[in-house]
């Protein structure tokens, strides 16, 4: 078996189960950017993108991505080191503090300004309300993603 | 947690309390025949326990720091990164001291081999305000090494050097980095025995200016290393059986087949203790899914109404922990005094990262990558699992995704360790989200009876708080004094009343040992006892129908410290403007709360849909001394505040069945972004010395949310989370 992940191949063993996508990557893979919280699909810590799509991988059977594109946090920013608009943006807000929900908020919040190029306040809390943060930077994390939008905006004018 | 009903409570002349509105009568006393001398000895014990008087130890600067021929020069500490931002602000402070651009320092977690030793670990909001003095004079000590040395390399009087940005200068030019004064140094470093001039205040380049935190380009790109990430060669995942109830302990075991199951590598079955390690997580946890475990469960299971009943504030028990003037007059007291009882539920910490260890025990060292907030003890735990010397174990620091008082224990450290001891590999534990709801320790519950009168002229005569809760800090050190003394410095942080009462105040603490784990939450006791005090505070204003801040204002002593408070509060209210009117169905509630040197007043906004309790903004002032860096206390502050009110409106950890009530986000849930308030946060302090910051700004968040609800709606809410009737 195959995975596509950043755009390169790893190849899985078939062991005929479905487990998680965020197992394979975490302990199989050592891809261990993308982050486990609660293993239900409540936290959103695991959020990757499958086609563009994000996803809870904790509650994705590896088998049901075969062929499909992966996208984690590692492969977000540029391959020459450029980062994403919603990185650069959370660290222009001093966003995150212990960090462990960030990979799952910045992907979330990626694909939510690839499909919203001018969000509303009421649309970033929306796309951004099934992303715990114990550590409480909700507030900074809705500036983040209107700066992000608008550094995407300049990037791509 | 029931969600009873408010009771009010009204005392006569003659010393007895009436319910109002329901049958129950209870009596409350005050807790006259408390022997004096136990409060003495409290007040001696929390004297000496008090974080903000212990220093960092005394360390060489050759341990402190390490400068590189490159010029670049490492910051040893060993302060635990959970998000707090404790590397930038320590950076900060050895920067300034040094006299070295920002780019040439870099901030490293020592493990407890490193000389670097901190036994109070990372907590209690102490590492800025513990370390503070300490590091500059272990920076400014390191100068004077380097400049001595320079002077000796260059054959030139050390009068005639001049430092800046880690170069020192002769008079005649010549020049020598540190780092290469360092390179060509030969033999010991002599430490000077004398503490060293430090510099002014005036001439600081990064402390008290907001500096870009120094973990956050590897936490938005996901290259940091949590405990939960690190993986070794040749590395075994362990599973490790644990109780379905509380209090249930194994009857007995049989392994069947689960050593000869796939990727089985080791099978422990000791006293108390069950594990496998394997070669997968999946495999360990099926292989010790297959065993047979039979759990001794209580006799009697413990339930939620038994907790609750322990946690319950009896005249006759508790620990007078405050008592000035003569707070026993209210008894004789002529005008109107009232009673209200609140109470706070049990939550747990809810830290994103599932706690996470890997150690490899060997015949020569121990090496353990824990999350962690005391390595230290970390080190004690495992070396005492497996019958090793402390001495023996190395305990590497990694990034903690959320601590919040949960990293203290060694449990985890003493599980990997034990299945590494028998696997003779290393082995990582990582606890599931259930295993962390069922199985960690909670914020204790607290109940809590305020009692208070005011007089004509809005003053406080007489106010007391009696307070009961489970254990925090005895738990995790046991042996402590307050074992034989009967109260528990943590459950109290926050339940001394610091306005001033005309006749007299006293403050009684009621120790309950619970059959459950409770400990260390973010702030301690001070979220309960805010919310008690502060909401009490504005049912006394309302008594004499005056404003809650003037009400405030008018009864905090005119001290330094009572200043600082009222400061903080004109901040605050100036802030949000406190006093123009609001847009219809909104209204505003003050509180204030003193923690760990830190003076913090919140104001928070809150409107009413149906039952649900919105909070709109909150705005805050803090004055936390002398700040280092600004955006760090904004950031602690903004996290406090939606911790706070993530425990007012929601969260609540229940005992069901005799077991935990929830194993999961769907049953415990947490704050989400949509429930988040905006946050206006003013800093205000200033001074010379630094307070904490970690947990000071929870304190006043759910007084003030409570204080609003009951502006906006008339219901004196009085237990957590806030439920409108």
């Amino acid at each position: 078996m195959e995975l596509t992940i950043n755009q390169k191949t790893y190849p899985i063993p078939d062991n005929g189960d479905s487990r998680p996508l965020l197992l394979v990557l975490r302990d199989e893979l050592n891809l261990t950017g993308t982050k486990i919280g609660c293993g239900a699909g409540i936290c959103g810590a695991c959020t990757v993108h499958i086609d563009g799509v994000p996803t809870r991988s904790c509650q994705t059977p590896v088998n049901s991505v075969l062929g499909k594109k992966i996208r984690t946090i590692e492969g977000l920013a540029d391959t020459d080191g450029t980062l994403h608009p919603v990185q650069q943006a959370f660290l222009d807000l001093q966003v995150p503090q212990c960090g462990w929900c960030m990979s799952g908020q910045i992907m979330t919040a990626a694909a939510f300004i690839d499909n919203t190029t001018t969000p509303t306040p009421e649309q970033i809390i929306t796309a951004m309300d099934k992303n715990y943060c114990r550590c409480g930077t909700y507030y900074r994390i809705r500036q983040a993603v209107a700066h992000a939008a608008t550094l995407k905006k300049e990037a791509t004018s | 947690m029931t969600n009873t009903p408010p009771k009010r409570w009204r005392v006569t002349r003659r010393g007895f309390l009436i319910g109002l509105g329901g049958a129950s009568v209870l009596t409350l006393g005050w807790a006259v025949g408390l022997p004096i001398m136990r409060m003495a000895i409290s007040e001696m014990v929390e004297g000496t326990e008090k974080p903000y008087s212990r220093g960092a130890p005394k360390v060489s600067p050759t341990v402190w720091f390490t400068i590189h021929a490159d010029n670049k020069i490492t910051l040893n500490v060993q302060k635990i990164e959970m998000g707090q931002g404790i590397l930038t602000a320590l950076a900060q402070i050895a920067a300034d001291e040094l006299d070295i651009a920002w780019e040439r320092i870099s901030v490293h977690m020592a493990n407890t081999g490193s000389g670097v030793d901190d036994a109070n670990g990372t907590g209690n909001s102490e590492s800025v305000v513990s370390h503070y003095l300490p590091l500059r004079q272990a920076a400014a000590t390191l100068t004077i090494m380097l400049k001595t040395e320079a002077a000796r390399q260059l054959g030139v009087p050390i009068e005639n050097l001049s430092i800046k940005d880690a170069s020192i200068t002769a008079s005649d030019g010549r020049s020598l980095t540190y780092g290469s004064v360092v390179a060509a140094h030969r033999g010991d470093w002599l430490v000077p025995k004398e503490a060293p001039m430090l510099k002014l205040n005036s001439t600081f380049r990064y402390i008290g200016k907001s500096q870009p935190r120094v973990d956050l380009p590897d936490k938005v790109t996901g290259k940091i290393i949590y405990g939960h990430d690190m993986r070794l060669p040749n590395m075994l995942w362990g599973a490790v059986a644990r109780p379905l109830k509380f209090g249930a302990t194994i009857a007995s075991v049989d392994p069947k087949n689960a050593a000869s199951m796939p990727g089985v590598h080791t099978v422990v079955v000791e006293q108390g203790f069950v594990g496998v390690a394997a070669e997968t997580k999946t495999q360990a946890q099926t292989a010790l899914n297959a065993m047979d475990i039979v759990w001794q469960e209580p006799a009697i299971l413990i339930t939620q109404q038994a907790i609750e009943d322990a946690v319950t504030v009896d005249p006759n028990q508790g620990v007078v922990i405050q008592h000035d003037g003569d707070p026993e007059a209210i008894l004789h007291f002529s005008s109107l005094v009232i009673g209200q009882t609140y109470r706070t539920p049990m939550a747990v910490h809810a830290h994103l990262e599932p706690q996470a260890a890997i150690v490899d025990v060997r015949d020569d060292g121990i090496d353990a990558w824990v999350s962690t907030q005391v390595p230290s003890g970390m080190a004690s735990g495992i070396a005492g699992a497996i019958g090793r010397n402390a001495s023996q174990v190395t305990v590497h620091p990694v990034f903690i995704g959320g601590g919040f008082g949960r990293r203290l224990d060694a449990t985890l450290g003493a599980e990997a360790a034990r299945l590494s001891a028998a696997a003779k590999r290393p082995v990582m534990i990582q606890w599931s989200r259930a295993e962390e709801f069922r199985n960690g320790y909670v914020r204790p519950p607290t109940h809590h009876v305020m009692q208070g009168s005011v007089n004509e002229e809005g003053f406080i005569t007489v106010i007391a708080h009696h307070q009961a809760s489970g254990d925090v800090l005895l738990p995790i050190f046991p042996g402590l004094v307050g074992d034989i003394l009967g109260w528990d410095i943590g459950a109290v942080r926050g339940a001394k009343l610091f306005y001033t009462a005309k006749v007299g105040k006293q403050t009684v603490a009621q120790r309950v040992k619970l059959p459950i784990a409770t400990s260390f939450w973010r702030g301690l006791g001070l979220l309960a006892d805010g919310f008690a005090i502060e909401s009490f505070i504005d049912e006394l204003a309302k008594t004499v129908n005056m404003d809650p801040l003037a009400f405030r204002l008018k009864n905090l002593p005119d001290t330094p410290f009572g200043n600082r408070m009222k400061r903080v509060l004109q901040a605050v209210a100036d802030l949000a403007k406190w006093g123009t009117p609001l847009r219809a169905g909104r209204a505003y509630g003050i509180a204030c709360s003193a923690d760990a040197g830190t003076c913090v007043a919140q104001i928070a906004e809150v409107s009413v849909s149906g039952n649900i309790i919105n909070v709109h903004h909150v705005y805050a002032a803090v004055d936390a001394g002398l700040v280092i860096n600004p955006d760090g206390v904004k950031a602690q502050t903004e996290g406090g505040i939606m911790m706070g009110v993530s425990s007012t409106l929601i969260e609540e950890f229940l005992v069901v069945d005799g077991g935990a009530g929830a194993v999961n986000f769907d049953k415990y849930p947490l704050l989400r972004n949509s429930q988040a308030p905006d946050i206006s946060v003013v800093i205000v302090g200033d001074g010379d010395a630094p307070g904490g910051m970690g947990e000071p700004p929870i304190g006043p968040v759910a007084g003030a949310i409570g204080n609003a609800v009951f502006a906006l709606t008339g219901q004196r809410l009085t237990s957590l989370p806030l439920r409108l009737i």
